[in-house]
């Protein structure tokens, strides 16, 4: 059984969906407090979820990023283990540098609550894997105000060279580069999503695409 | 490649083994016409079923693995015979539910086509003489069914992402997939992959607005003719998924 | 006591939502102004005995976290 270490900052709220959304999955999910330190070795992998950690003060997770917690993330991230950002814990691992590119505030400066359509571009090795294959479109829901991923040209065309894009929007809801929605590091171990794949589990919940991230 | 059939290895229910010449590491499967219930306690023989069955097992299969979804199927042979890898079987039947329904629907006291929040997982343990017993993970274990706790999960897992996947499958020809039963093996490097099969004998089918029942349940409660059922689902996966 | 003030602003090639709302505002009152940019102003008061190493720890700070250098321009001086 996969044992996964899933972050909580002051702030976080989607936190308990991500520890359901392991357990549904046959893994099993446990909290780790951002002010500890982790020995990772006890671990398959990490998820940060997301929320409002630090009350996006100064940048949305900018502040998350310089916790005690996070230097056990990098070094997790180095000896190449799985890790997953979601909304803000995408937020986190891009101003922790260990994603490129930065997410900002939606083009209509509104917060978007919906149901978007993305197409899988390159599938990450551990969180979905094969499951979701490419060119495959998916249905999850997005909710956020800094959704807009923003990475300058010339790294950009790296991300494509690199297939470090993982998914992208069908239809762009908040003006961001490349229609991008989730990217990965080089290596591939480290991967990060503004959309909430724990939020599509189940049938009722309005589809359950989201499983197969999590499977 | 063309295979040879070699001796009858072994008769189920529903199918014939056979091997194949020259070919220790696969298994020739026959579809068969006979239809059972109950623990076999209900018989009979429907010509062309065996074939309608297997042109609807074969697509499912094809369609799972174009979902990165490891099957033992290999090669489609046009008598109702597949050629498959030889699996070292789990004795375990692995069963998915979306909605309740049948016995178990009755077994709760529940009306018949309540929509369950999450899907179900169950093991039945295979066994003709004790009638495939319900058996909780720990029964499983002490049966010696799976290696350990970890396998069941891993059994589990494999039976929710082909769930999530026959539920669009279905789901484009207006059927809702009510539950269905899987069986797992091992092939020679040890991989846990798909054996047997899925169709309208293992699966309960619906038709989403008439809730018409298409499946194994027409025999099982005499709701009609069997063939009927399972060629309309064969007509509109034929319809829908030509290119599989 | 020496206090350094760090000033942060979008960079000039990325879309700053709250600078165009702001103009649009101001534009409707009748302001007329070509461009309007909104950052952030940080006060920094630290205990160094001189300017240079007030302002050098303050430069430290506002790369590593204040400002993402992706988005992002900054500027310290001593107040």
């Amino acid at each position: 059984m996969k044992k996964i270490g899933v972050l909580r900052f002051p702030g976080t709220n989607c936190d308990r969906d991500i520890i359901q959304a392991v357990n549904e999955s046959g893994g099993v999910g446990e909290y780790l407090w951002y002010q500890d330190r982790v020995d990772i070795n006890q671990y398959d992998g990490f998820i940060l979820p997301g929320g409002f950690s630090y009350g996006d003060y100064l940048r949305s997770g900018a502040l998350a990023a310089q916790a005690p917690v996070m230097d056990d993330i990098r070094e997790a991230a180095s000896k190449g283990m799985p890790i997953m950002g979601i909304c803000n814990g995408f937020q986190i691992l891009c101003e922790a540098g260990l994603l490129p590119g930065a997410l900002m505030r939606n083009t209509s400066s509104r917060f978007i609550d919906k149901w978007v359509n993305l197409e899988m571009i390159s599938p990450h090795q551990f969180f979905g894997g094969q499951r979701i294959s490419k060119g495959e479109v998916v249905h999850f829901p997005i909710a956020h105000a800094d959704g807009r991923y923003y990475i300058d040209e010339r790294e950009l065309s790296g991300l494509h060279d690199n297939e470090q894009v993982w998914l992208t929007y069908k239809d762009n809801p908040n003006g961001s580069v490349a229609n991008i929605a989730g990217v990965k590091n080089k290596e591939g171990n480290v991967g990060g999503m503004m959309p909430h794949p724990e939020r599509a589990l189940f049938e009722w919940m309005g589809g359950s695409e989201g499983l197969m991230i999590f499977l | 490649m063309s295979y040879e059939l070699g001796v009858l290895l072994y008769e189920g229910k529903a199918k014939q083994i056979y091997g194949v010449r020259d070919h220790e590491n696969l298994v020739a499967q026959k579809f068969k016409d006979s239809l059972t219930a109950f623990n076999a306690q209900k018989k009979d023989e429907v010509s062309g079923k065996g074939q309608t069955n297997f042109e609807i097992a074969t697509k499912i299969f094809k369609y799972l693995e174009s979902k990165n979804v490891d099957t033992h199927f290999v090669k489609k042979l046009p008598e109702a015979c597949w050629i498959t890898k030889k699996l070292d079987m789990i004795p375990l039947e692995v069963v998915v539910r979306n909605v309740l329904a049948g016995s178990t629907a009755k077994k709760f006291g529940r009306e018949e086509g309540e929509i369950l929040e999450k899907p179900l997982t169950e093991f039945f343990y295979k066994d003709d003489d004790l009638g495939d017993p319900f058996v909780s993970d720990e029964q499983a274990l002490f049966l010696k069914a799976a290696k350990d706790l970890d396998e069941l999960h891993q059994l589990k897992k494999l039976a929710l992402v082909i769930n999530r996947n026959l539920i669009d499958f279905f789901s484009a020809i207006d059927i809702t997939l009510v539950d269905f039963k899987l069986e797992f093996g091992r092939n020679k490097e040890g991989k846990i992959i798909l054996g047997d099969e899925i169709s309208p004998d293992s699966c309960r089918l619906w038709d989403k607005t008439s809730r018409e029942k298409l499946d194994k349940d027409r025999f099982r409660r005499d709701l009609g003719p069997v063939l009927e059922g399972y060629k309309e689902v064969l007509s509109r996966i034929e319809k829908h998924w030509s290119h599989l | 006591m020496i206090k350094v003030a760090v000033k942060i602003l979008p960079r000039p090639e990325v879309l700053d939502t709250q600078g165009r709302a702001v103009s649009e505002i101001l534009n409707k009152q009748g302001h007329e102004l070509h461009q309007c940019q909104v950052g952030r102003y940080v006060v920094l008061e630290m205990e160094e005995s001189s300017k240079e190493e007030a302002l050098k720890k303050a430069n430290a700070m506002a790369e590593k976290v204040l400002h993402n250098p992706l988005i992002e321009v900054f500027e310290a001086e001593v107040l």
